[in-house]
């Protein structure tokens, strides 16, 4: 086993992947909102984003196109904050044209995948999250492969309350059966739509596909959150949702599954 | 069976808008127009068609003539691998290549007829799928794009990126930004709210 390779791994407590079977559903939006809320809770937390042809994260965190550095040990990851305790690499920040497509086939996008994984040097990490694209593919069986020889905890599986989303999430649970990936748990997203006009919670995608998704194949149901115009507006800002807006019920709902995903990863 | 499509129009479906029950609202309108229309689902790992056109549990047959879509109307004939999986919890784990080869299949093996327009419904991204399709359609001769979206700015750059994608498809009359969701939530709001102001 190469020395480096182990190293930059070695440090990471906890690493999760976020799926969705579906895409639109938020997967990324999650696991923003999922590392900003275990920051707060004081954790030092890595995104890798390995969503190699719809890399969002880089914006939603507002770091906008810094160039990646090389030190001994590999990638230096970017930090979205001055005090280094949320750390990301992306593909994004190897794009020339922020406009460009990333038009690559499987072989491709796997050997960049494996890179990402063993090359970047996150040193020191409570939780590692992994945003991937949607689906069970290249991308997905990638980064498995390259993880073979570091822990993975589990995966957090994003749905949206309709059954054509929970019906590929199905899929994916499938996926994550076959590859002795622990489902750490359940999230429904744009589970009710929280209007900042008349402040009423209204379900206009319906609501609790999710939960019983998770009642039926036996996974544990973490929580939902709703669709936020305020968190929306936040994401398209690069601003820290969070920290503006402690009083919303949608931060109390990021909160209450990052806080649960936390107690499942120490258990 | 050669598909003898008049015209081709591809739906390029980008993140975060693989919401599939979007592009429906599109593809539901144009066999009322008394055409014949093929729908093709080539989102291998996640294919929604099957559910969104009431079509689950339907089986695809095999006859002399190649593999029979299944017919939602006489008008409508449907393909997507969700008809050759046996329950819905089966996950299609498929590296670039096997998902290219069915692609393949679906285009070169499936009795389609005389067909006015061949819809493609694609997964998000810009990856093997539709690398291929484009491909694989490039003699018949693909008439364009609809790019579907929703309005938050982080999805006008998968836009483009979609466009950039496109260069290489003729530009075409058909390519279309269809804005959905905020205008669900305008109607809802608009109908229930106890505010004056609008949402």
């Amino acid at each position: 086993m190469d020395s480096s390779e182990k190293g930059n791994l070695d440090q990471v407590k906890h690493v999760v992947l976020v799926l969705s079977g579906k895409g639109g559903v938020g997967k990324s939006t999650i696991t923003t909102e999922l590392a900003l809320a275990l920051r707060h809770a004081g954790k030092k937390v890595g995104i890798l984003d390995v969503d190699l042809c719809g890399p969002s994260i880089p914006r939603m965190l507002s770091v906008g196109k810094p160039e990646v550095h090389q030190c001994d040990a590999g990638w230096v990851p970017v930090y979205a904050d001055p005090q280094q305790q949320l750390a990301l690499m992306s593909i994004g920040f190897l794009l020339e044209d922020s406009d460009e497509a990333v038009v690559w086939r499987g072989p491709k996008k796997t050997a960049l995948i494996g890179q990402f994984v063993s090359d970047v040097a996150w040193g020191e990490l409570d939780v590692l999250l992994v945003d991937t694209p949607p689906g069970t593919s290249d991308e997905h069986l990638a980064v498995l492969e390259n993880l073979r020889k570091h822990k993975v905890d589990g995966a957090v599986l994003v749905t949206t309350p309709q059954a054509v989303s929970t019906g590929d999430v199905r899929r994916e649970i499938t996926f994550c059966k076959k590859t002795g990936v622990k489902i750490l748990g359940i999230v429904e997203n744009m589970s009710g739509f929280v209007c900042p006009h008349c402040s009423e919670c209204s379900n206009i995608f319906s609501k609790g596909g999710g939960e019983e998704l998770a009642k039926l194949t036996g996974s544990v149901f973490l929580g939902s959150v709703p669709l936020d115009p305020l968190l929306t507006a936040s994401l398209e800002e690069g601003r820290d949702f969070l920290q503006a807006f402690p009083e919303s019920s949608t931060y109390t709902a990021i909160s209450q599954i990052a806080n649960t995903l936390l107690s499942s990863l120490d258990a | 069976m050669t598909v003898r499509a008049q015209a081709v129009t591809r739906l390029v479906n980008h993140q975060p808008v693989k919401d599939a029950q979007t592009k429906t609202y599109v593809r539901l309108v144009l066999p009322k127009l008394l055409i014949q229309v093929a729908l093709l689902d080539v989102d291998i790992c996640g294919p929604s068609i099957p559910k969104i056109m009431g079509l689950e549990g339907e089986q695809v047959h095999q006859s002399g003539s190649g593999w029979s879509p299944v017919y939602v109307e006489d008008n409508l004939a449907v393909m997507s691998i969700g008809f050759l999986l046996s329950s819905p919890d089966d996950a299609v784990i498929w590296r670039g290549p096997k998902k290219n080869g069915m692609i393949k299949q679906f285009l070169r093996d499936v009795d389609w007829g005389e067909v006015d327009y061949l819809i493609v419904d694609t997964p998000p991204g810009t990856s093997d799928e539709h690398l291929s399709i484009v491909q694989y359609l490039s003699g018949a001769g693909i008439d364009g794009a609809v790019i579907i979206t929703t309005p938050q700015v982080n999805n006008r750059k998968s836009c483009d990126e979609g466009k950039s994608f496109l260069t290489e498809v003729p530009d075409s009359p058909a390519a279309v930004a269809y804005q959905n969701i905020v205008q669900k939530i305008r109607d809802y709001c608009s109908s229930n709210s106890t505010s004056d102001e609008p949402c």
